[in-house]
């Protein structure tokens, strides 16, 4: 199992960061997903699920049964309880009240990896799929393994996702707040995109950003410094 | 990073990724040998909840930790508590110790811990990121994420762990997960998604994977830990190889959020190409461990997904399931079943599927029924799938030659 790596063959190829998200997300998502994905996609979702979803119809680097998608974010999202209009509750009435949801999809959404799920279901994505709980440093792990499945062939391209909230919502319902998103696609070398780098030269940068730092925060920090004029390709 | 890593963060280093230690808590005991035995004699845990009131929950059985029967504490997490000790035995057996012995990355899958609400206290027991922390703690590693896919995490934890020694970032990987779901919140939620099973029978008899009377998984609780490490580390410091991680393939469904895929296309691409990233082929594995979860859908579409990716050889490979025994235990099943594999590989043994007696058209591969076979076994394929459309397949291989 074991892969002749080069360190120039995996590239960072498109990127799309997060001053590029519309204002109206839910409008992007209501014109370029089903309503199967629309139901499901709550606010914390919607940032990189549209971030995502611009950057590969920007890029659509091979076959969408190859494409890796792997994401990222420091939400670690509480449990919904009763309001606290409901007063104190029996056991029972607490039970019944997770027994019996208001919507089926409550559980589904609080899972972290709904963009995961609602991305690939728009776009087709069947490539290697997972998502980190965490920051810079889970996305630094992430690059890596991301730009094994390119190595390995078992993608054609790689999508690194990364979507955040304000630091004191980390532990937000997934109805509750908004969040924002950054997206990179590696790919091999000379696919016909752009070149951002290596993805060698995208993990030493990530390693040397100073802790902590979210990951959306961390990928903005890296574009700065590769856009800036002494970094200019 | 450790000192043998590549440097400025680069990927030029190829690995061969052993396992080196391994340990679990599960249903069956508080080490990977109770584990593997109960395992092999195909002896349920499934009994009736008793820890809470089930009320009018139609689910009414569980798989809880030997301990934990009629009781779970408030103020404690058992999703942590399964974790230390996991943790222990897997750095115990690859000869490790915290903090003198390097481990540079902790890899964790979990979904976190809630109990329900209280005065003065939220459901909240712990965070995914409180596990997490608790292991990089126990392991002293100096990085440390949790890695997800729903059902499926517990196999795409070690196969990202595999990436990382491959890739040369690491050279000692801890990789699993922890989870207790056994608790009122998440027992009633999954209630409410028509995903356990509700059988009117012996609780021993409720989870019977691939059987015509299946109707839906059996929660369970525990946590598991497998020490990867690069064979070039692993030699330096005699340490012993208990299997190799000969593949890894993981893809997504891109169909529903819960339902399997009628064409079971992602299932199937994972383990293809898990078999790809082994340069093997199908009629060289010569069992699967299936994810084998005993709800309806889930079954039939690991049978047809099986067929797709194996052809032919689909009719010749012994397949069985260890959640008979075991139920679900969710986030770190696939890093338990691994392993499972681990020991089959060392003992020549495929194990039995608990509870499987009645035969479903559907599932009409060579499922092995309640006792287990002797085989020589040289490669394993494990499966796991989770909500969300997540596919993870792993091969083991037995390590011939040092």
């Amino acid at each position: 199992m074991t892969h002749p790596a080069a360190d120039d063959e995996v590239r960072v190829v498109g990127v799309f960061g997060p001053d590029e998200l519309p204002d109206d997300l839910s409008g992007y998502a209501r014109e370029n997903a089903h309503r199967k994905v629309n139901r499901l996609l709550e606010r914390i979702s919607l940032a990189p699920f549209v971030a995502g979803h611009s950057l590969y119809r920007r890029l659509p680097i091979g076959d969408p049964d190859r494409v890796a998608l792997l994401t990222v974010s420091g939400w670690d999202p509480d449990t919904v309880e009763p309001a606290p209009a409901d007063g104190q509750l029996s056991a029972a009435e607490l039970s019944s009240f997770y027994l019996h949801p208001k919507g089926i999809g409550d559980y589904l959404q609080r899972m972290p990896n709904n963009p995961i799920c609602q991305l690939s279901i728009a776009a087709g994505f069947r490539g290697p799929n997972v998502h980190y709980t965490g920051e810079v440093e889970s996305l630094t792990l992430m690059a890596t393994v991301a730009a094994c499945h390119l190595l390995d062939g078992s993608a054609d391209c790689a999508m690194l996702l990364a979507f955040d909230v304000a630091t004191e919502h980390r532990h937000a319902l997934p109805g509750t707040v908004d969040s924002t998103a950054a997206a990179v696609l590696l790919g091999p070398a000379g696919a016909g995109a752009g070149d951002f780098g290596s993805v060698s030269e995208l993990v030493a940068a990530l390693t040397a950003l100073p802790r902590p730092v979210g990951a959306v925060a961390a990928l903005q920090l890296w574009l700065a410094g590769i856009q800036s004029p002494a970094r200019a390709r | 990073m450790s000192s043998t890593s590549s440097p400025n963060g680069s990927v030029p280093v190829s690995d061969r990724a052993w396992i080196t230690g391994l340990g679990v808590v599960s249903p069956a005991g508080w080490t990977a040998e109770d584990t593997w035995h109960r395992v092999m004699g195909a002896i349920p845990c499934g009994r009736p909840v008793q820890r809470f009131p089930l009320y009018e929950a139609p689910a009414k059985f569980g798989a809880p930790v030997p301990g934990y029967e009629l009781a779970a504490p408030a103020d404690v997490s058992l999703a942590i508590t399964f974790a230390e000790s996991a943790l222990a035995e897997a750095l115990g057996e690859a000869g490790l110790t915290p903090y003198v012995d390097i481990v540079d990355v902790a890899l964790v899958c979990t979904h976190g811990e809630r109990q329900l609400p209280g005065p003065g206290r939220g459901p909240l027991l712990a965070h995914v990121q409180d596990v997490v922390d608790s292991v990089r703690k126990g392991s002293g590693a100096a990085r440390a994420s949790s890695v997800y896919g729903a059902c499926a995490s517990g196999a795409l934890v070690v196969g990202s762990a595999v990436k990382l020694i491959e890739s040369g970032q690491a050279d000692v990987v801890v990789a699993g997960g922890a989870d207790s779901m056994l608790r009122e919140v998440d027992f009633f939620s999954f209630c409410s998604l028509y995903a356990m099973t509700v059988r009117d029978c012996e609780p021993e008899q409720a989870c019977c994977p691939f059987d015509a009377r299946r109707d839906g998984f059996l929660m369970a609780e525990g946590a598991a830990f497998v020490v990867v490490e690069s064979q070039r580390h692993a030699r330096a410091r005699g340490a012993d190889p208990l299997a190799v991680v000969d593949g890894f393939g993981s893809a997504q469904n891109a169909y529903h959020s819960v339902a399997s895929p009628p064409d079971a296309l992602g299932p199937s691409y994972a383990m293809s190409r898990a078999l790809a990233d082994a340069k093997l082929n199908p009629a060289d594995i010569d069992y699967i461990n299936a994810h084998g979860t005993s709800t309806r859908d889930n079954d039939w579409c690991e049978t047809l997904a099986i067929r797709k990716a194996f052809g032919p050889a689909a009719e010749e490979v012994p397949i069985s399931s260890s959640k008979g025994v075991l139920g679900h235990t969710m986030a770190p099943a696939g890093t338990i079943e691994t392993i499972l594999c681990v020991k089959a590989l060392r003992d020549g043994i495929a194990p039995p599927t608990a509870n499987l007696e009645v035969r479903d058209p559907a599932c009409d591969l060579d499922y092995i029924p309640k006792v287990l076979r002797e085989l020589p076994l040289n490669h394993i394929m494990t499966n796991s799938f989770g909500f969300g459309g997540h596919n993870a397949s792993l091969i083991l291989g037995k390590v011939t030659a040092r």
